[in-house]
């Protein structure tokens, strides 16, 4: 008994470094004196952050993504939100079919949906740039926001509702008193997790990004390309935490306790 | 002024190819405790949910205070409604809780504040306001379901079997509590439930109903005494039932042939030959010297004895082989009688019930 458990932790501990060494790496690297990429590390140092965030063109890529994922988590949250007002609560012909499509993104290889949102900027005479790359980003939020939130409505108690009317409240009352603050944890959950899908996205926003745009992850391939530097590990160190502090932040939102206050 | 609070006038709901409620006329006194009993499926809670507005009756009308309630949507409706689950607003607290249905009214935040302690010493939370739904007790939650749909002051509270989900003890307790809040706000409580025993203790009137119509109304002891149908002889405690037909008429009372048994029972208006039921319940049968000199009167062997401290249930094989329940009381100290030994039962005619109605 006792050596299967000693067994099992060690393997999950495998598991998990396989699953974070390669990130563990950069992130010492991060912090590596050295200008190459060596190991044994031989000094410590802090000075590749202060380099990284004295590169106005970092910043200016860090900003243009911020920006990016703030207006696609929002639209991404408010459209996939509704979407999934209508999957859990409406009966309608073709729902599977509708549920399947907002699902869609994760399950069709980015490559060809970046393909396909490509062809469609040529067939409506739209521009590669900010505006189609949002376009993406919203796409690929879609899926998280849809699948968070109707998790939350599927184990909403209707008589909830009802009881509200019952007390005098009309439909729209009812949904701003009772509905909506029930399912703010979910919305909130599904904002954040779309927060960071846009915020991570590489390759769509490679490919409908043209040259104007430049995010954060985009400008980081260029950089490998061009001339290696710690600048790359520093940064990308920088959006491991932000992202694993939305993730986990999501995470407490849409395991909320409340949800079983009753 | 009307004399009925609530009047229900041939409604009936299908849903889809389902008679839900068929055809069902009655009326709710001011004031009443008016119970809807019923096993479960018999349209009881749609009845509750056409009154508060969540079901349209297909057909028939509902008026409330004298006002036909067409049209009406449940928010705009003088009914509030203690849900099965509650249904507690696990977002707010007790007190936002309470207050909900006064804020939807409009009024003055210091008037619903005294509303809202009025209504927590009504149920004996005084100190609770301010706890959160999720930190209060099973008992504790019932308490503030009340009082939430209370402080509207509605013409009527209806409550969906919101006991349910207690354990016995706290059930027995919250009984009275209802009672005791029904008595002190006087308004018309409407009370749906499968629980006979709970219909029986709390109610002025009961309503019984049974694949989607009503069997009977009339009060606990009425509902006891004189079942009007099969369903309800057997559906509210325990009956004896024989089914048979009138073998012959003497004036007022009758001889029904039932298991090769002759019963004698009072009855008006039956002819000879028709299909009835005699019911008889348990604790009206007596047994040995006592039912010696008995119209009815039948030989027959103990096969169990259900031995229960104030009394004791026989089950009585007849020597026609009719197997008959007898509650007798144990007012001799002494042992009850023993499976196997041969006894004699019977009872008074007019403790029999002839039923004509609802029959199997």
């Amino acid at each position: 008994m006792r050596i299967g458990r000693y067994l099992l932790r060690g393997w999950a501990l495998l598991a998990y470094l396989f699953l974070f060494s390669p990130i563990l790496m950069v992130v010492l690297m991060s912090f590596s004196k050295s200008k190459y990429s060596v190991f044994p590390i031989r000094g410590w140092t802090t000075d590749w952050y202060g380099r990284a965030f004295g590169d106005q063109k970092i910043i200016d890529a860090l900003q243009t993504s911020v920006g990016i994922a703030v207006v696609s988590s929002i639209l991404a949250t408010f459209i996939g939100t509704l979407g999934a007002m209508a999957l859990v609560r409406h009966q309608f012909k073709l729902r599977e079919l509708a549920r399947a499509y907002f699902l869609s993104p994760l399950i069709i290889p980015e490559i060809i949906t970046g393909i396909a949102l490509l062809s469609m900027a040529t067939l409506l005479n739209l521009q590669s740039g900010i505006v189609l790359v949002v376009i993406g980003h919203v796409l690929f939020g879609l899926p998280f926001v849809v699948t968070v939130v109707s998790a939350r409505l599927y184990g909403f108690d209707r008589s909830l509702e009802e009881a509200a009317m019952d007390l005098g409240a009309d439909e729209v009352t009812t949904f701003r008193r009772i509905t909506l603050p029930m399912m703010t944890p979910a919305i909130l959950g599904g904002l954040l997790l779309s927060f960071t899908v846009s915020f991570d996205n590489f390759l769509i926003t490679y490919l409908l990004a043209g040259s104007e745009v430049m995010t954060i992850p985009v400008h980081i391939y260029s950089m490998i390309r061009f001339e290696f530097t710690p600048k790359i590990h520093a940064i990308s160190t920088v959006i491991v935490v932000v992202s694993l502090t939305l993730i986990l932040l999501s995470q407490t939102q849409t395991g909320d306790k409340r949800a079983a206050a009753h | 002024m009307t004399e009925h609070d609530v009047e229900l006038t041939r409604v009936t709901k299908t849903f889809a190819e389902v008679v839900a409620v068929d055809d069902v006329s009655f009326g709710i006194r001011k004031g009443e405790f008016f119970s809807l009993l019923g096993p479960s499926g018999c349209g009881k809670t749609t009845i509750m949910r056409m009154i508060s507005g969540f079901e349209t009756p297909t057909k028939g009308t509902i008026t409330i205070a004298g006002e036909d309630m067409r049209n009406r949507p449940p928010f705009r409706r003088p009914t509030n409604l203690v849900f099965q689950h509650l249904a507690l607003f696990p977002h707010m607290t007790v007190e936002q809780n309470i207050a909900f249905g006064l804020e939807m009214q409009g009024g003055s935040k210091a008037e619903i504040a005294r509303s809202v302690g009025q209504m927590l010493d009504l149920i004996q939370l005084p100190e609770y306001g301010k706890r959160r739904i999720g930190q209060l007790s099973g008992g504790q939650k019932q308490r503030v379901a009340i009082a939430r749909a209370l402080v509207r002051q509605p013409t009527v509270l209806l409550l969906d079997e919101p006991l349910g989900a207690l354990d016995l003890k706290l059930r027995e307790q919250m009984q009275l509590e209802l009672k005791r809040i029904q008595r002190e706000v006087g308004t018309t409580f409407v009370y749906v439930t499968h629980d006979q025993k709970e219909a029986i203790t709390m109610s002025n009137s009961i309503a019984v109903m049974n694949a989607g119509v009503i069997e009977q109304i009339g009060d606990a002891n009425e509902i006891y005494e004189n079942p009007r149908t099969a369903f309800v002889a057997h559906f509210i405690g325990e009956t004896n039932l024989f089914e048979g037909k009138v073998d012959a008429m003497d004036g007022g009372e009758i001889t029904v042939g039932a298991d090769a048994l002759a019963i004698r029972v009072p009855g008006n208006g039956v002819s000879t030959g028709q299909k009835v039921s005699v019911s008889v319940r348990p604790e009206k049968v007596v047994l040995g010297e006592a039912a010696r000199e008995l119209p009815n009167r039948y030989d027959g062997k103990v096969e169990d004895v259900i031995y229960q401290g104030s009394s004791t249930s026989y089950q009585i094989r007849l020597d026609g082989g009719r197997l008959v329940t007898v509650m007798e009381q144990n007012v001799e100290r002494g042992e009850p009688r023993h499976a196997g030994a041969s006894v004699t039962i019977g009872w008074r005619p007019d403790k029999g019930v002839l039923i004509t109605e609802g029959l199997r």
